[in-house]
């Protein structure tokens, strides 16, 4: 079936003229080097460049369905390399690609071990005590666990379209009611979720613009980076990873069908997750357009959290136009970056 | 362009509604929980006759997994309590003896002094600076 898919893929890249299929899309170009890893999971950082280096490091944490480098999109659109620039130290979880070994490992091993290994390493490189913990989409909600069980070494918290309430109106929440969907059952049968499941789940979200992207491709391909930018973000959309299996049966029981984090019921290895021990400064960030965590389950943070600072910063953009819209380095990452700042 | 636009909002419109309904997700879960009782099947089958030629099974490799992932949980614990203890220490600093003649009343502790380890210089990150390796 992959290889059919494969072949498939390859043939249509072949009919396609050269301008638009070109060279290996670009993206991850960013300089940066690896620091720690345990099992495929690597900690990377990433230099501050050109602006007063800052002193508190940040560690970002994405998601564990797509890779990390949506972060670094393409030169001149990338949150990292953008704000390495404005002298922040960054510091980022690569979960690598999931294989037989991630099968049992559970929400705790990745909430509290690999971000608390991302969190160690930052903080013991920089000589600090305490470092921004930033989370992306769903890896914000396992970067919340962190924060919320082993608060001491987080200075500050920023959730970028990070889904908290999952009794949403989304597609995702309905998809996963228990009446629908039985989590067990399918890592029983498959052990680490396989890539094909979930890229036919999102693709199947906005199931038009799976049609009408090529449309666009054609009708602006003499556009100065269009075809770039379209083909990055196909690379990207398409680099899929297995999902960890037992990770995802506990983030479908316990967030989307039980809705723990809202109810207070969230346990991580035997610890009660209480987003009320959120005392740091808290920045959220949401995204108006987003269909992927929508607006009020990304804002429902606002109302659980203990922080006493709270602010909001709110862009007319979607899910990942937050890391890749041309508007991003302009409008988006300065007052994020800002805001930082006058925490460091 | 409009006629475009509007043709694409009244799809994605019923695409909506038809990922919505009941009837909908009713026939996916179905068909969803059928695949998954094939494949466990299938793999059953698979691990009995992997069980008779005397094989190691996908079951046996889960199970070194199991323990493997138990190790790695202790050995987080065990980091977690060293940057605690490291924290500690950093925030207070041992107290320095009172006296001359305290300090030469205090037991003498025979130590071997360990050979000196290899320094990591101090700023790591500027050491990492200077040759950024791209692992992508």
């Amino acid at each position: 079936m992959m290889q059919v898919a494969t072949a498939m893929k390859e043939a249509v890249g072949r009919v396609l003229p050269a301008e638009i299929r070109g060279p290996e899309a670009p993206g991850g170009e960013t300089p940066h080097i690896e620091v720690a890893r345990r099992g495929p999971v690597r900690v990377l950082y990433y230099a501050p460049r050109g602006e007063a280096r800052q002193k508190t490091p940040i560690v970002f944490v994405y998601s564990l369905i797509n890779r990390y480098y949506i972060l670094d999109f393409l030169p001149g659109r990338s949150l990292l390399e953008a704000l390495t620039e404005r002298g922040h130290p960054c510091y980022v979880i690569d979960w690598g690609v999931a294989g037989p070994g991630e099968r049992f490992k559970t929400w705790g091993d990745y909430a509290l071990g690999y971000v608390g290994l991302a969190v160690r390493t930052a903080c013991e490189r920089e000589g600090v005590e305490q470092c921004h913990l930033y989370g992306y989409c769903m890896g914000g909600t396992m970067a919340l666990s962190y924060a919320a069980l082993r608060p001491e070494r987080i200075k500050t918290f920023t959730a970028m379209a990070v889904p908290v309430d999952f009794h949403d109106d989304g597609l995702l929440s309905r998809w996963t009611r228990p009446a629908n969907f039985d989590p067990d059952a399918l890592v029983a049968a498959w052990g680490n979720v396989p890539t094909w499941l979930m890229e036919g789940g999102f693709r199947f979200l906005a199931p038009v613009g799976n049609v009408t992207k090529f449309r666009d491709l054609w009708k602006n391909r003499e556009k100065d980076g269009f075809v770039e930018t379209w083909r990055a973000l196909e690379r990207w959309s398409s680099d899929n990873v297995p999902f960890p299996g037992e990770v995802y049966r506990q983030y479908i029981r316990d967030c989307y069908q039980t809705n723990a984090f809202c109810r207070g019921e969230m346990v991580v290895q035997g610890e009660h997750v209480d987003l009320g021990n959120l005392k740091m400064p808290l920045l959220v960030v949401l995204a108006q357009k987003d269909h992927i965590v929508p607006r009020s389950s990304a804002a429902a943070l606002l109302e659980l959290a203990g922080s006493e600072e709270r602010e909001v910063l709110e862009f007319p953009t979607g899910h990942i136009g937050l890391s890749t819209s041309s508007k991003a380095p302009v409008k988006f990452w300065p007052p994020i970056s800002d805001w930082l700042k006058a925490h460091d | 362009m409009s006629v475009s636009k509007d043709w694409e909002r009244m799809v994605g419109e019923q695409f909506d509604r038809l990922a919505r309904s009941d009837a909908f997700l009713g026939q996916m879960g179905k068909a969803m929980q059928g695949s998954f009782v094939f494949k466990q099947t299938f793999d059953r089958m698979a691990d009995q006759w992997l069980r008779s030629m005397r094989m190691p099974t996908a079951a046996d490799v889960e199970a070194v997994h199991r323990r493997l992932d138990e190790l790695e949980r202790h050995l987080t614990s065990i980091d977690e309590r060293l940057d605690a203890l490291a924290r500690v220490r950093v925030a207070a600093p041992a107290p320095a003896p009172a006296s001359k003649a305290e300090a030469a009343a205090a037991p003498v502790r025979r130590t071997k002094k360990a050979p000196a380890k290899p320094r990591t210089p101090r700023s790591r990150a500027k050491a990492a600076d200077a040759e950024p390796t791209p692992t992508e």
